[in-house]
């Protein structure tokens, strides 16, 4: 899951983490359907643990800040109709 | 900034809007045409019984509207319905319902028991209580069950909210019982005196700082975390863990309590540590000793 952009540290550049995370929240979505809107941080991070295990700790923790946030969005948009 | 993910969100949306006949969509039907004529039988009914048009306009309204929608909250049509019906159970807003809903429900049966009994052609097949009780599914069950008490999003939000609640108690009480457990510990510690415990077990009493300090830190976020999911407030919250202060102050913990001429520094060099000198200089000059963020160790 290392992006294609290169940066000077272990850190995964900006635009790649928010790519990462919008395929992240499209694969949980496509898993588990609408229950993500439920789901806390702590098990989104758990459940994108196998597909960012690679990455530093701290953009797997990012990454789950990220993808909650998409969820919290998404779902938002679906009260609002 | 644009998202695949909510561009997916909002097609499945779009696509969702549109509009099928399926058996609900019949029941729908099915409800109106019954409740106009629930309105017309109550009116034939209320109308005799009083003269004054208003009063049984209004009584007609009440018996058209009130019955389903009453018994529509002790009919859960949705495994999420049945759940709310489960939290709502035990307040009193509940019991006012159910009380309503039967008497109206009896009412309903009486009146209709009588008129139908009144009916020289069903009194005489004996066909008055299966009358009756096609009145009753008409009028009241079938509207009932097409009406919900709450919207799907109202339902998803009390239910959550109700379980975020729990899950806040029950955490909160973990929580605090694994610090409780914790701080035991390095107390117990800490009347054996510094100088005596061994090394293991000045790196657990190091440990235990970092943890007391991790463990308050993840409450305060958790507690952040369902604030903003209940209320939608966002509650800017730094994390103590990357305060270069109490990092510090750790570090140095950390250090004083583990390095000591027996064990190697966990730097990786295997020089020996140099004997502390325990003077009030040496507290004084903290400050300048206690070492910093960013300073190689992490």
């Amino acid at each position: 899951m290392i992006g294609y952009r290169y940066t000077t540290e272990r850190r995964l550049p900006e635009r790649d983490m928010l790519d990462l995370g919008d395929a992240l929240a499209l694969q949980l979505h496509e898993m588990l359907g609408p229950r993500v809107y439920m789901l806390p941080r702590g098990d989104i991070l758990e459940l994108i643990s196998p597909y960012v295990d690679d990455l530093a700790v701290e953009d797997q923790h990012a990454l789950s800040w990220i993808v909650w946030h998409l969820f919290q969005d998404a779902h938002e948009l679906e009260i609002e109709d | 900034m644009s998202s695949r993910y909510l561009d997916m969100v909002r097609g499945q949306r779009r696509r969702s809007s549109g509009w099928q006949f399926n058996a609900k969509s019949l029941l729908a039907l099915l409800a109106m045409i019954a409740m106009a004529g629930s309105a017309v039988y109550w009116w034939g009914v209320q109308s005799e019984l009083t003269g004054n048009k208003i009063v049984a306009a209004a009584f007609t309204a009440i018996l058209v509207l009130a019955p389903p929608s009453l018994t529509s909250f002790l009919i859960p049509w949705s495994p999420g319905g049945m759940l709310l019906q489960k939290i709502n159970a035990r307040t009193w807003g509940y019991a006012v319902i159910i009380g309503a809903a039967l008497y109206l429900l009896y009412y309903s049966f009486e009146i209709q028991y009588s008129w139908w009994h009144a009916q020289q052609v069903v009194r005489d097949t004996g066909l008055v209580l299966q009358q009756v009780i096609i009145g009753i599914i008409g009028f009241i069950i079938i509207p009932a069950l097409l009406w919900t008490p709450v919207t799907s999003e109202e339902l998803v939000e009390q239910v959550r909210q109700a379980h975020l609640v729990r899950r806040y108690e029950l955490q909160t009480q973990a929580d605090i019982a694994i610090l409780r457990a914790t701080l035991l510990r390095a107390q117990e510690k800490a009347l054996i005196g510094f100088a005596n415990l061994t090394v293991q077990e000045k790196e657990e009493l190091a440990g235990v700082m970092r943890g007391l300090v991790k463990g308050i830190d993840q409450t305060l976020r958790d507690i952040g975390d369902s604030v903003r999911t209940v209320s939608g407030a966002v509650i800017p919250f730094g994390s103590l863990d990357d305060n270069e202060d109490i990092k510090g102050y750790l570090d140095y913990i950390s250090e004083c309590l583990t390095d000591n001429a027996l064990l190697p520094r966990r730097t990786g060099s295997n020089e020996r540590a140099p004997v502390q000198q325990h003077s009030d200089e040496y507290y004084d000059d903290y400050d300048q000793q206690r070492p910093r963020l960013g300073s190689g160790r992490r």
